[in-house]
């Protein structure tokens, strides 16, 4: 054995010119099949843990995932708003722990501003239970401060104490602006690779205020615009009179105990005095991503397409080498190898073309992860873990090693045929 | 050491027969020249002796074992045993060193190695002292890849290796006809030098018959069927 992986060995080496190639197209088709897989996965464990911890999210009636979108990832806006009354109702029943409202329809340069309040920063978790954690300044969205998620700061180019203004509406077209109302960055918070990097947060009560005095009674753009004009000059707080809101998009609530939470979903969705949609965002999440996973089923078909056809790559030079080597495996055989020699050097030079190309594969993606981590946290909010291999990963590598067997059982198999019948008194 | 009864060979059947030989002798230490032009059925012997090939009819005897009723794998492990093999030409694996080339039989064959082991010499120096008798050494030389060797060179490279350990039967197939006039004597010099030495059986296959004065046997394969031309008795078995 030992001989003929010394062989083996030194039969690469000679030929490297032309196995490099395959090396390469093997190794490159081993990071795509493996990148996109991290990625995949990194992206169904970033979006299916956008939200953890919140036991239900109740919006007005609709439909679960529209409940969803609207209310943690921030697209489109909820059909109908929920009654303070009723926030209130439910968030002080007995079996419920915490609660967060939250109102949306604002933005701010294309980042969602989310009316909130404290509770949000205490009690919204993300990942495997985690918390939201201040980078810089503080998490306080009293009066007119607002706190910044990671990438909407960065973006933006807002750093704590700097002051913003509010646009009603979602998107770039800042058709009315609360010009009036500017507020002052007070905390920016860690990266999550969730939708909460992309959110301005302030207050509730704050953002209600502002809505109830550009639109009281009758509301015209003309006079606003000239109100605009005059509340100019002077600063112009509504601390002191901040009532609670007359309504919001929805709400988040954790409750005491799982085992009042079926009952408490029923309770809210049977409510009389409102139509309520209440939903469990972990099951909705995995709904969610039903809908998407076609596109990374095809994602990963690709891949694996790819890596066939770079296998095929392989296959091809091997059987190709074989004419050229019927003149070293008689004399091999001339030297005593057995047939069964010849079977096993070649299997070990194919096997290990392949192997190699795996292993540089792997080296080539982990370097590759490294030095892109920081762009994609950067840049898209991808937190990738850069960790030790998912079960999904093995699986795939299992499949190249079983792979890579078959394609080295094909020539050596041949080889080994041939051998029984080379002869050796070759013309030449 | 070699005995052929009744030997008959066809690719298959209902073809034309091949090779035909009654009976063909080799005693243990002869040198034989076998004279044999293409066509004459000389490739086959030399597949059926090898044992690469087995016979319909007959027995092929090497060292008092019939090798025709071996299994294949048998066959291999006898060959890599007891017989060195020289090719007409491109004798070496091209990515192996000159010494590794030479030690390749040994890789394969414990007992070959064993007999190198059983005079008290080490396998690497035995290959460096076959090597240097046919005139190569040097480390340069032995490090270095066979391909960059010259004709001359690889066939005595080829002749060391089939030497090396000691086999019983030596068949070299036109060894010399890649080589110019000079080197052909020299080499043959050589090889009956090695030969002599260690009691081995020649088989050395040519059409050139200006080399059967150094042969103890000649015999000619003319269709098929061996004629003997000259038999000089060495003794032995």
């Amino acid at each position: 054995m030992s001989v003929l992986i010394k062989l083996a060995f030194k039969s690469i080496r000679y030929r490297k010119a032309t196995l490099i190639l395959s090396l390469i197209s093997v190794s490159l088709s081993v990071v795509l099949l493996l990148g996109v897989e991290r990625l995949r996965s990194t992206i169904e464990e970033s979006f299916t843990s956008s939200i953890s911890g919140t036991d239900l999210i109740v919006g007005a009636r609709s439909g679960n995932v529209p409940l969803l979108l609207s209310s943690i990832f921030h697209i489109g806006y909820p059909s109908q708003n929920v009654s303070w009354e009723t926030y209130e109702y439910f968030s002080t029943r007995q079996d419920v722990k915490w609660s967060i409202p939250i109102s949306i329809g604002d933005s701010h340069k294309g980042f969602s501003v989310v009316g909130t309040t404290e509770q949000f920063f205490e009690h919204y978790e993300y990942g495997g239970k985690l918390n939201l954690q201040v980078n810089r300044g503080e998490a306080c969205v009293h009066g007119y401060e607002c706190v910044l998620g990671a990438k909407a700061a960065k973006d933006l180019g807002y750093t704590v104490g700097d002051n913003m203004v509010v646009t009603h509406g979602m998107g770039h077209d800042e058709f009315v602006r609360h010009e009036d109302e500017p507020f002052k960055v007070a905390g920016i918070l860690e990266t999550t690779g969730t939708p909460v990097d992309q959110s301005i947060f302030v207050s509730i009560y704050t953002l209600d205020a502002i809505h109830s005095h550009f639109y009281s009674n009758s509301h015209d753009v003309f006079n606003d615009l000239d109100r605009m004009h005059n509340h100019a000059g002077h600063a112009h707080h509504h601390e002191t009179q901040l009532q609670n809101p007359k309504a919001l998009s929805s709400f988040l609530l954790g409750v005491k105990s799982k085992s009042s939470l079926l009952s408490l979903q029923r309770t809210i969705n049977e409510y009389t005095n409102e139509p309520l949609t209440a939903i469990m965002p972990v099951i909705t999440l995995l709904e969610l991503w039903e809908i998407v996973k076609p596109i990374e089923q095809t994602l990963i078909i690709i891949s694996i397409l790819v890596l066939i056809i770079a296998m095929a790559g392989v296959f091809t030079t091997i059987m190709i080498s074989l004419s050229d080597r019927i003149r070293e495996i008689s004399i091999l055989r001339s030297a005593g190898a057995k047939s069964q020699h010849i079977f096993g050097l070649i299997l070990l030079e194919s096997f290990g073309i392949i192997c190699l190309g795996i292993i540089t594969g792997i080296s080539l993606l982990y370097a590759g992860l490294y030095l892109f981590k920081p762009i994609l946290t950067k840049q898209l909010g991808v937190l990738i873990s850069i960790g030790w291999f998912s079960l999904n990963e093995i699986f795939l590598l299992m499949l190249l090693l079983l792979l890579g067997g078959i394609i080295g059982l094909i020539p050596a198999y041949k080889s080994y045929k041939n051998s029984m019948a080379v002869s050796l008194v070759v013309k030449k | 050491m070699v005995e052929i009864k009744d030997l008959s060979y066809k690719w298959k059947d209902g073809d034309k027969e091949l090779l035909n030989i009654d009976y063909l002798h080799i005693t243990r230490g002869e040198r034989v020249f076998l004279k044999g032009s293409s066509g004459s059925g000389k490739s086959t012997l030399l597949n059926l002796l090898s044992g690469m090939i087995v016979p319909k009819n007959g027995t092929i005897k090497v060292l008092d074992q019939t090798i025709n009723a071996l299994k294949p794998s048998h066959r291999d492990v006898f060959r890599a045993n007891h017989m060195g093999y020289i090719f007409q030409t491109f004798n070496l694996v091209p990515y192996l060193s000159v010494l590794d080339n030479v030690m390749l039989p040994i890789q394969f064959s414990n007992e070959r190695l064993q007999r190198i082991k059983n005079t008290g010499i080490e396998p690497e120096e035995e290959a460096k002292r076959l090597l240097q008798v046919v005139g190569l050494e040097g480390s340069d030389l032995l490090n270095k890849s066979a391909t960059e060797l010259s004709v001359g060179q690889q066939q005595r490279v080829a002749a060391c290796r089939a030497l090396l350990g000691s086999p019983e039967l030596i068949i070299a197939d036109e060894p010399t006809s890649s080589l110019d006039e000079d080197a052909q004597e020299a080499f043959i010099n050589l090889l009956l030098k090695e030969c002599t030495r260690k009691q081995t059986t020649l088989l050395f296959v040519s059409h050139d018959i200006r080399f059967t004065k150094y042969f103890t046997k000649v015999i000619e394969l003319k269709n098929g069927s061996i004629k003997e031309l000259l038999t000089t008795n060495i003794g032995g078995q």
